[in-house]
């Protein structure tokens, strides 16, 4: 999902660059001195659970959990996503530094923009609506996601990268599905086991 | 993409920062900005031959850095397979009237695909080597330490540090539940059985964490915690780290002209 190094224009990157500041700006004034750790543990078990793959057919699609980030931590997704990968780029090489603005917003962004819309229904105590709306959570953070690196792509070179675009868009259709699934079981799993974790408006989606 | 880390491997253990290496002992604000600079300059290219420069002039820096050719080839793999798929892609699909070089059954292979694609993966390896030549060569809270002298916003840097100190336990975390798992059986195929495997992972992987946090945090209070996470930060500049700005301000001088030259004529 993350765009390499070395594909997008420079207009691109830096735009890209620009949205990311603005939304770590956003994120980082509502973290306080007090939720600092708190939010580095779960920067780094969402990071660790991005390392689940699943095996579809012949290959193997790992999680990327941006609706469930954006839901349970709001407008602190930017700086989550934008640590996890910088920490990518340096021990992995996945993306890198001059795709770190565009891959963070392509990721956080569509994660923050659920998160606001839908945690007040997911949230609340009715679970058949508290069940859509986390499915669609998960699902339509990664089709906004995969349809923002189409966009990057298109405005790079709309002409000629426009058959890789669709690829990849029409590759994340199954991922859709996956990740709203999972989006779905995991707030059923924390509302039974930890509800505390979904109702804490206090340091996110506010 | 890369395949599942095996159960008992961390991604920190690489073994790439030997500290006796040319690169690990240059100060770490000089490699962040000059890897900034390199990357920005690299990615704007838009010839060939500035292209295969830039590449050129990122194997340079890798002598001077330790590193094994297993954890090189593994890092590059990452980044070639993008480009794996660009290749797939390009040449067959570029409109613009392009010069057909020949077909591959319905397929027309063009110059331009062939060319635009040869072009992306020499930028994107030429970015990649340079980070892991330079960035590679410092350990993680090294250049977080370098980055909060060079005025990055001090909360970001916090959780970095803080984010990496607690990737390495999630890490063994992950790796506990993963091999109880196995141990019981467990695939992680796409079936409705190992989706629910998948979602107690992640979920435990929340609480647990959730839980950590809080201890934490207590933990972190009582010892005087408020807001700052103390690093070394008395960096002083070296002749070595001169020496290295000239060669790279040389090496960026020359690939900036190289771009430049380009559309002159």
């Amino acid at each position: 999902m993350h765009i390499s190094e070395g594909v997008l224009s420079l207009p691109v990157l830096l735009s890209g660059a620009a949205l990311t500041t603005f939304g770590v700006a956003l994120g980082l004034r509502r973290i306080g001195d007090e939720n600092l750790p708190k939010t580095a543990v779960l920067t780094a078990t969402f990071f660790t659970a991005s390392f689940i793959h699943l095996n579809v057919g012949p290959s193997s699609v790992h999680l990327m959990l941006n609706g469930l980030i954006g839901l349970m931590m709001g407008w602190v997704a930017f700086p989550i996503v934008l640590i996890g990968l910088l920490i990518q780029g340096l021990l992995f090489q996945y993306g890198g530094l001059t795709t770190l603005g565009v891959n963070t917003f392509n990721v956080a962004g569509p994660g923050v923009l659920v998160g606001l819309l839908f945690h007040k229904a997911i949230y609340g105590p009715d679970t058949t609506k508290s069940s859509i709306f986390s499915f669609m959570a998960g699902f339509l953070a990664i089709a906004l996601t995969a349809l923002l690196v189409c966009v990057a792509l298109l405005l790079t070179n709309p002409v000629n990268y426009k058959v890789a675009a669709l690829t990849i868009l029409a590759s994340h259709v199954p991922v859709m599905f996956i990740e709203g699934a999972v989006a779905l079981l995991v707030v059923r799993f924390l509302k039974k086991v930890k509800p505390e974790l979904l109702v804490d408006p206090k340091w996110a989606n506010k | 993409m890369s395949s599942e880390l095996a159960p008992d491997q961390t991604p920190f253990d690489d073994g790439l920062t030997d500290s006796k290496a040319f690169l690990t002992r240059v100060d770490p604000r000089v490699k962040i900005i000059a890897t900034l600079i390199w990357s920005i300059l690299a990615a704007s290219l838009e010839n060939l031959a500035a292209a295969g420069l830039a590449l050129g002039g990122a194997l340079l820096a890798l002598p001077f850095a330790s590193w094994s050719f297993r954890n090189l080839a593994k890092r590059l793999s990452t980044i070639n397979f993008f480009f794996l798929f660009m290749w797939l892609t390009l040449p067959f699909s570029f409109s613009t009237p392009g010069q057909a070089l020949g077909a591959i059954g319905p397929l027309k292979v063009t110059l331009e695909g062939l060319t635009l694609a040869a072009l992306l993966t020499l930028k994107g390896n030429a970015i990649v080597i340079a980070v892991i030549a330079v960035l590679g060569s410092s350990p993680l809270y090294v250049l977080a330490a370098a980055s909060r002298s060079l005025r990055c916003p001090e909360k970001l840097v916090n959780l970095f540090l803080l984010a990496v100190r607690y990737l390495q336990i999630m890490f063994m975390e992950y790796a506990r539940l993963r091999k109880a798992m196995r141990a019981r059986g467990f695939k992680l195929n796409f079936s409705r059985n190992a989706l629910n495997g998948a979602v107690f992972l992640i979920g435990s992987l929340l609480v647990r964490s959730f839980d950590r946090a809080e201890r934490v945090h207590k933990a972190m209070i009582s010892r005087g915690y408020k807001g700052v996470v103390w690093v070394r930060t008395d960096f002083t500049l070296q002749r070595r780290d001169f020496v290295f700005s000239l060669v790279s301000l040389f090496l960026l001088a020359l690939i900036a002209l190289g771009g430049f030259w380009w559309r002159i004529i």
